[in-house]
C-alpha cells in the first residue's frame, strides 16, 4: 500500500484557508438573545392554539412547554456569561470560504433541481465543489461530476428504486423510463 | 427453552441470501463509512437510512443495524493507523492504538480491535436475548405515566451526563421538542407552526436532521480545518494475527468490556464514547503494565473497543423494549422502524416475535460479517483515505442531498437539511449538544402522547403519578442524575482539598 504524505512539492495546493471561525462571548450572547426571541415567539403562538386544562391539554401545551425550556435555560446562560463579562474570551470573523461554498451549493440545488432535474443540478454542484474545495483543472472536474450527477441518477434511481426529480427540463431516470 | 426456540427461529430467517447480502452490505458500507473520518455513525446512518426504505422491513432494519456496527467498527481503523479517530468513540482506541501501529504493530491492533468488538458484540446480544422477555413483560405493565417519566429521564439524563454545559444542553432539549412541534398534531388533528406554508405540513423529517446537524455540519467543520491525511502504516495480511500472548492479555478486557458497554448502553446519552472511557480507565486502573498506557499497551485497544461494540448490544435494549432510543443511532433506527411500519416497545416480541428475533439474529451475524469482513479488507479500507478530501466531501455532500430527499421525495426535506447544517455547524461552535437536539426531536412524540394521556387519565391531578411505584422509582432516578455530577464534584474539590492539606502537613 503506497503512502501518502502532504508533500510540499505538490504543484497548485489550494490556497490556506485562513483562521478558523471562533465566536466568541458576544456571539454567544448575541445567539442566546435571538434564541430567547424565538422561543418567546414560540411560546407566545403556542398559547393561542389553546392551552386546554389540567384534564385535558390543548395542542399548545406541550409546543409552549417547549419554548419555555428554550427560553429558560437561554437566559440562565446568558446571565452567566454577563456575570462574567470581564472575562469573555474575544472572537473571530473569519468566515471560511470553503464552507460557505458547500451551503452555496445545496441552496443551488434547492433552487435549481426543479427546473434542471437531479442530474444535471447534481453535476454543477459537484463543478462547483470540486473546482472550490481542490486544485483540480477545469475539465477533469467537469468529466467528475458529470459522472456523480448522472451516476447517482442511475444508481439511486434505476438500480434501488428512490424517485429523484426530473425537472421541468425532464432529464431523469423516470422521464427517461 | 422458548427464548432459545425463538432465536433459533430468528437465525433460520437470516440465512435467507437477501437478508444475509443486505447485512453484508450495510456492515461493509458502515465500515466503509467509519473509516472516513468526520462523518461518524450518526451522519451514515442517516444519509444512507433512505436507501434501506426500499426493502422490506426485516432487511431494511438489518441494513441499518449494520451499518450502525460496522460505522462503530470503522472508527478504530482510522485512529489506530493514522491517528485520526473516524467517530468520537475511537478517540480512546488511538490513545495506544496508534502508538501500537507506530511500533509497527497496526496489525495486531486492528486485530485485537475486531476480535474485541466481536467477543463484546456476541456477548451482549446474548444479554439482549436473556433480558429481552423478562423486561418486556415488567415493560407491558408500563402506562403513560411511565412512559412520560422514562422519556424525561432520557432527557435529564443526557443533559446531565454528556459532559459539557448541562444549561445549554437542557437549551438544546428545548430546541429539539419545538421542532417536532412544527406540522400536523396527530393528537387533536390541527397543524401547528407551518406559517401557512403547505409545505411545512407534514413537519420536519428526522434524516433531514441528522444529516443536517451530523453530516453537512462536520463536512462544514472538515472544510474550515483543511485537514490532510499524512502517513499510512503499511499493513500486510500476516501481521494481522495476534500472538497467543496478546489474546491471553486481551481476553480480560475484551470480557470485561464487554460488560461494561452494555451495562452503559441501557443508560441514555452517548454510551459509546462514555463506555470506551469507562474501560480504558478500568484497565489502565488494574493493569500490572500501567506504565505503557498510552504507549501501546494491548489492554488499551481491546478494553475500549469492546466497550464501544458491547454498548450497540445494550443500547438496542431501551429501543427495542421501550421504543425509546436513548442515543442518537437507535434514534435513527427508530426512524427506520416507524417507516417501515414496525413499532418497538413492550409488544413488540408478542405482535412480530419473527421480525424481532430475526433482528437480535441480525445483530448477531453482523457481528461475525464484521469480523469476517474488516480484517481481510483493512487494505481497501485504508485505501480510501487516500481519496482526495475535495472529491471525498462532493460525494458526501451529493449523497447527503440525496438521501434526505429521498425520504419522502419533498424538497422541502433539502432546505431543513440546509437549515439544519448551517445550525449544527453553529452549535459545534458554541459547544452546543446536537445529539441532544435530535434525540428530544425523536422523543418528542411519545412524551407528548404521554403527557397527553397522563393529564387524562390522571384528571389533572400529579398525585396520580407519584403514587405508582415504578413513576416514583423512575422520579428517584431523575433526581439522582440531576444531583449527582453536583456530588461528584463536590467530593472530587474535597479530595483535592485533602490531599493539598496532607501535602502541607507532611512538609512541617
Amino acid at each position: 500500500m503506497s503512502e501518502v504524505t502532504s508533500s510540499p512539492h505538490v504543484e497548485a495546493e489550494p490556497p490556506a484557508a485562513g483562521p478558523l471561525w471562533e465566536p466568541g462571548d458576544r456571539f454567544r450572547l448575541g445567539f442566546n438573545f435571538a434564541g430567547v426571541a424565538l422561543g418567546v415567539v414560540f411560546a407566545w403562538q403556542s398559547a393561542l392554539l389553546g392551552l386546554g386544562d389540567p384534564e385535558r391539554p390543548g395542542s399548545g401545551l406541550f409546543p409552549l412547554i417547549a419554548g419555555v425550556v428554550l427560553v429558560v435555560f437561554l437566559l440562565i446562560d446568558a446571565l452567566r456569561l454577563f456575570v462574567r463579562r470581564r472575562t469573555w474570551t474575544p472572537g473571530t470573523l473569519h468566515l471560511s470560504r470553503e464552507a460557505m461554498v458547500v451551503l452555496v451549493a445545496i441552496a443551488l440545488y434547492l433552487a435549481t433541481v426543479g427546473v434542471l432535474g437531479h442530474a444535471l443540478t447534481a453535476s454543477a454542484i459537484a463543478v462547483l465543489l470540486l473546482t472550490s474545495l481542490g486544485s483540480r483543472p477545469l475539465f477533469p472536474s467537469v468529466m467528475i461530476s458529470l459522472g456523480i450527477g448522472f451516476g447517482s441518477e442511475v444508481l439511486f434511481s434505476a438500480l434501488l428504486g428512490l424517485g429523484l426529480p426530473s425537472g421541468l427540463l425532464g432529464i431523469g431516470w423516470s422521464a427517461w423510463m | 427453552m422458548d427464548v432459545i426456540s425463538s432465536l433459533s427461529g430468528g437465525f433460520e430467517a437470516i440465512f435467507d441470501p437477501v437478508l444475509l447480502a443486505t447485512l453484508f452490505v450495510g456492515v461493509l458500507v458502515g465500515s466503509v463509512v467509519g473509516v472516513l473520518p468526520g462523518i461518524g455513525p450518526v451522519g451514515a446512518m442517516a444519509i444512507l437510512l433512505p436507501i434501506s426504505f426500499t426493502l422490506d422491513p426485516a432487511a431494511g432494519l438489518i441494513m441499518t443495524a449494520g451499518i450502525y456496527l460496522g460505522s462503530q467498527y470503522g472508527g478504530s481503523t482510522s485512529a489506530i493507523l493514522v491517528g485520526v479517530p473516524g467517530e468520537a468513540s475511537s478517540v480512546v482506541t488511538l490513545l495506544d492504538g496508534y502508538p501500537m501501529a507506530k511500533k509497527g504493530r497496526a496489525g495486531v491492533a486492528l486485530a485485537i480491535a475486531a476480535i474485541g468488538s466481536f467477543v463484546a458484540g456476541t456477548l451482549s446480544v446474548l444479554l439482549l436475548t436473556l433480558v429481552a422477555r423478562p423486561l418486556s413483560d415488567f415493560a407491558t405493565s408500563f402506562s403513560s405515566p411511565e412512559f412520560l417519566l422514562i422519556a424525561l429521564f432520557a432527557l435529564v439524563a443526557l443533559s446531565r451526563l454528556t459532559g459539557g454545559s448541562s444549561i445549554r444542553t437542557f437549551a438544546a432539549v428545548g430546541f429539539g421538542l419545538m421542532l417536532a412541534t412544527i406540522g400536523f398534531d396527530a393528537g387533536t388533528g390541527i397543524v401547528r407552526f407551518d406559517m401557512g406554508l403547505s409545505a411545512f405540513v407534514d413537519g420536519i423529517e428526522v434524516t433531514a436532521i441528522a444529516v443536517g446537524m451530523f453530516g453537512i455540519a462536520e463536512i462544514l467543520l472538515m472544510a474550515e480545518s483543511r485537514e490532510d491525511v499524512t502517513r499510512m502504516p503499511k499493513v500486510p495480511f500476516r501481521s494481522l494475527w495476534p500472538t497467543g500472548r496478546d489474546m491471553r492479555v486481551s481476553t480480560g478486557p475484551m470480557i470485561r468490556g464487554g460488560l461494561i458497554g452494555f451495562v452503559l448502553g441501557l443508560l441514555p446519552g452517548p454510551s459509546g464514547v462514555v463506555s470506551s472511557y469507562g474501560s480504558y480507565a478500568l484497565e489502565r486502573r488494574i493493569a500490572k503494565n500501567k506504565d505503557e498506557f498510552g504507549k501501546g499497551a494491548i489492554q488499551g485497544v481491546a478494553g475500549p473497543e469492546a466497550a464501544n461494540n458491547g454498548s450497540s448490544g445494550g443500547a438496542m435494549v431501551p429501543l427495542l423494549i421501550l421504543g425509546l432510543p436513548f442515543n442518537a443511532p437507535t434514534a435513527l433506527l427508530l426512524a427506520g422502524f416507524t417507516v417501515q411500519g414496525v413499532i418497538p416497545g413492550p409488544l413488540f416480541i408478542d405482535s412480530n416475535p419473527v421480525l424481532f428475533w430475526t433482528l437480535v439474529a441480525g445483530l448477531y451475524a453482523a457481528n461475525v460479517a464484521l469480523l469476517i469482513l474488516n480484517l481481510p479488507l483493512v487494505g481497501m479500507f485504508t485505501s480510501l483515505l487516500k481519496i482526495p478530501r475535495d472529491l471525498l466531501m462532493t460525494l458526501i455532500v451529493v449523497l447527503a442531498i440525496i438521501g434526505t430527499y429521498a425520504t419522502r421525495g419533498h424538497l422541502v426535506d433539502v432546505f431543513w437539511l440546509l437549515s439544519m447544517a448551517i445550525l449544527g455547524y453553529v452549535f459545534a461552535k458554541l459547544g452546543i449538544s446536537r445529539v441532544a437536539v435530535m434525540l428530544a426531536f425523536v422523543i418528542a412524540p411519545t412524551l407528548e402522547s404521554s403527557f397527553t394521556q397522563t393529564a387524562v387519565l390522571s384528571g389533572g391531578d400529579i398525585g396520580f403519578v407519584l403514587q405508582r411505584p415504578i413513576c416514583q422509582a423512575i422520579l428517584g432516578l431523575i433526581v439522582v442524575v440531576l444531583v449527582l455530577p453536583w456530588l461528584t464534584k463536590a467530593a472530587a474539590r474535597r479530595r483535592g482539598a485533602v490531599s493539598i492539606l496532607q501535602q502541607e502537613v507532611d512538609a512541617s
